[in-house]
């Protein structure tokens, strides 16, 4: 296993700060604190060459758990082991192995050219020449970077700039990637290209990646399995397929009529879930999709059907909403 | 040890280009320099309009503290203003995450990692004005006296450092702390006259309390060759005792780090 997390725990005590001045006052001799408990008891194992995928609001513990792993915190209880060391004792040789982006950071020299932070991060870690060389000619032709690296990074626009980050942090070849919201703030386009050289590098070197994202198309596009994780507490632990089909036990049927029907028509093929004019969207049962889709075909003037999964997000917030333990 | 020079190395050469591109930068700091030492050394010589020695000190002898001032005050803009300065700005932004997970002593990297190469003019013109103050007094310090000037030198650099890295370290609990930067300025700005010229117990606090004395006074007084040897091993015992505490509070805070995000 590259990754095994048992019954990690990890709790920050944080000021407690009303408003107002006389209470600001009063805070600056007698402060009270508050212990809050960012992850509970939280264990899974990922092996070595998956991609997973976390999942959960803000403040549900996402980030704490990456950096508990990326030996940034020490837990307050459980344990974490990544290829076989405990991350918070930060030995040479486990973070020579690691690397960690996170979306909001930069680790770039502003006012240099990138290859400049390749080249300090080629002598923090290490890396024989020929070996550097080699990797970069790598990075370079995969994430397109030829030409932004003579290109200061403050002129480079955020897209470029991320790229620029991920090869970074990975001209060492770490073996674990923590990725904290490695798309954020990014356009579709740069968010696609970043996804798509993730996946590649994924597949070609059978590295451990756990990801955290706030973009629902990061998680499908890469990783099978996901870990929902909410207050702390992990939810779900699984395929992200099998999560869709026991939190969605339907699938959405979506028709262009050719003209108006009674609404009473559609209700009897399934829960109306939109009507806009002539686009109508029906709700159906999982198991019951090709029996009501004939039944539509044959008893409706429909000019166009499709057959949709729900969309993940709504699955996600639904897990969320009912807070059942789906693991 | 020849990983880190090589760090050394390719960090200071990143420094460099950074700040070339700023060339105005380089002479407007040579003037200023120039500017603040003679307006110094003509302010202290006011002084001594109308006495020949005050506590002891004559007017070239003063200027070689003045000119120890000037070292120290360099490598302050030199090598800690650009490094451990930035310390409430690496627990803000998050950049301590990433130091922290490099596989390189993380003190080594918050202390080292910068360096403002144009302040580098600072130190050379102290050394300048030393070496001007010693030809006009007519003095020739020993070779024993010039390597106890190196080893008190370094003794004072160290103890600038370490009281530095002590505070800079409380940033961890108390995440905005820029004000420490002005406190050991004002440690330095005190350097600038020997201790003796503050009274009683302001002279007591600078050498004991607040290790002024040993940061300017005693170095200059080794180079005039008038230092008692005793205060020479206080010194670099000194420097060797904050140093271990900086170093052992530094790694003791790490342990209780709880990064800027949660």
């Amino acid at each position: 296993m590259a990754i095994s997390v048992q019954q990690l725990t990890k709790s920050y005590r944080v000021h407690h700060k009303e408003a107002g001045l006389r209470s600001s006052l009063r805070n600056l001799f007698a402060r009270r604190y508050e212990l809050v408990e960012a992850v509970k008891q939280v264990s899974f194992e990922v092996a070595q060459g998956e991609i997973v995928g976390f999942l959960g609001p803000n403040g549900a513990g996402k980030t704490t758990t990456l950096k508990c792993l990326a030996g940034l915190l020490h837990p307050n209880a459980g344990s974490a082991e990544v290829l076989g060391f405990t991350p918070h004792n930060r030995e040479r040789a486990f973070l020579k192995q690691i690397t960690l982006v996170m979306g909001q950071r930069n680790q770039l020299l502003w006012d240099l050219p990138a290859m400049e932070t390749f080249l300090v991060n080629q002598a923090i870690y290490g890396v024989p020449e020929r070996e550097f060389r080699a990797t970069l000619q790598e990075l370079v032709a995969l994430l397109g970077l030829e030409p932004l690296l003579t290109k200061q990074v403050r002129k480079l626009s955020l897209g470029e700039r991320m790229k620029c980050e991920l090869a970074a942090s990975l001209l060492h070849r770490p073996r674990v990637l923590f990725l904290d919201e490695p798309t954020l703030g990014l356009d579709v386009t740069a968010q696609a290209a970043i996804r798509d050289f993730l996946r590649a590098y994924n597949q070609q070197y059978a590295v451990t990646v756990l990801l955290t994202s706030h973009y629902m198309a990061d998680v499908t596009a890469l990783a099978k399995r996901v870990l929902v994780i909410d207050h702390g507490e992990l939810k779900y632990d699984g395929d992200l397929h099998a999560l869709v089909e026991q939190t969605a036990p339907y699938k959405l049927l979506r028709l262009t009529l050719q003209q108006p029907v009674d609404s009473a028509d559609l209700t009897r093929l399934g829960e109306i879930e939109s009507l806009n004019g002539l686009e109508v969207t029906l709700r159906v049962p999982r198991d019951a999709t090709k029996l009501v889709m004939a039944q539509v075909l044959a008893s409706l003037p429909v000019e166009d059907v499709m057959i949709e999964e729900p969309p993940i997000e709504q699955i996600i917030r639904d897990v969320f909403q009912h807070g059942a333990s789906y693991a | 040890m020849h990983a880190y020079l090589r760090l050394l190395t390719i960090f200071y050469r990143n420094a460099i280009i950074n700040e070339l591109e700023y060339r105005l930068n380089l002479w407007s700091r040579l003037l200023l320099s120039l500017f603040w030492l003679g307006w110094s050394a003509v302010g202290v010589s006011v002084f001594y309009v109308h006495v020949d020695r005050i506590a002891g000190w004559s007017y070239y002898e003063l200027l070689v503290v003045l000119g120890m001032f000037v070292i120290t005050n360099g490598f302050r803009q030199l090598v800690l203003e650009p490094n451990l300065s930035q310390m409430t700005e690496y627990v803000r932004m998050g950049t301590l995450d990433y130091i922290l997970t490099k596989p390189v002593n993380s003190q080594f990297m918050v202390s080292l990692r910068n360096l403002n190469i144009f302040s580098l003019n600072e130190p050379l013109l102290g050394a300048g004005l030393i070496g001007y103050s010693l030809w006009h007094l007519r003095h020739l310090p020993s070779p024993a006296a010039f390597a106890l000037f190196g080893l008190l030198t370094i003794a004072a650099l160290l103890v600038l450092y370490s009281l530095n890295l002590l505070l800079q370290t409380l940033t961890f609990w108390l995440v905005n702390l820029e004000n420490a930067d002005a406190l050991v300025g004002s440690v330095v700005e005190a350097g600038r006259l020997p201790v003796a010229f503050y009274g009683g117990w302001v002279r007591w606090a600078l050498t004991a309390f607040i290790p002024v004395a040993f940061v300017t006074t005693f170095p200059a007084e080794a180079l005039l060759g008038r230092l008692d040897g005793r205060i020479a091993v206080v010194a670099v015992v000194l420097a060797a005792l904050l140093l271990l505490a900086a170093t052992t509070f530094w790694n003791v805070a790490l342990r209780s780090y709880t990064s800027a995000s949660s």
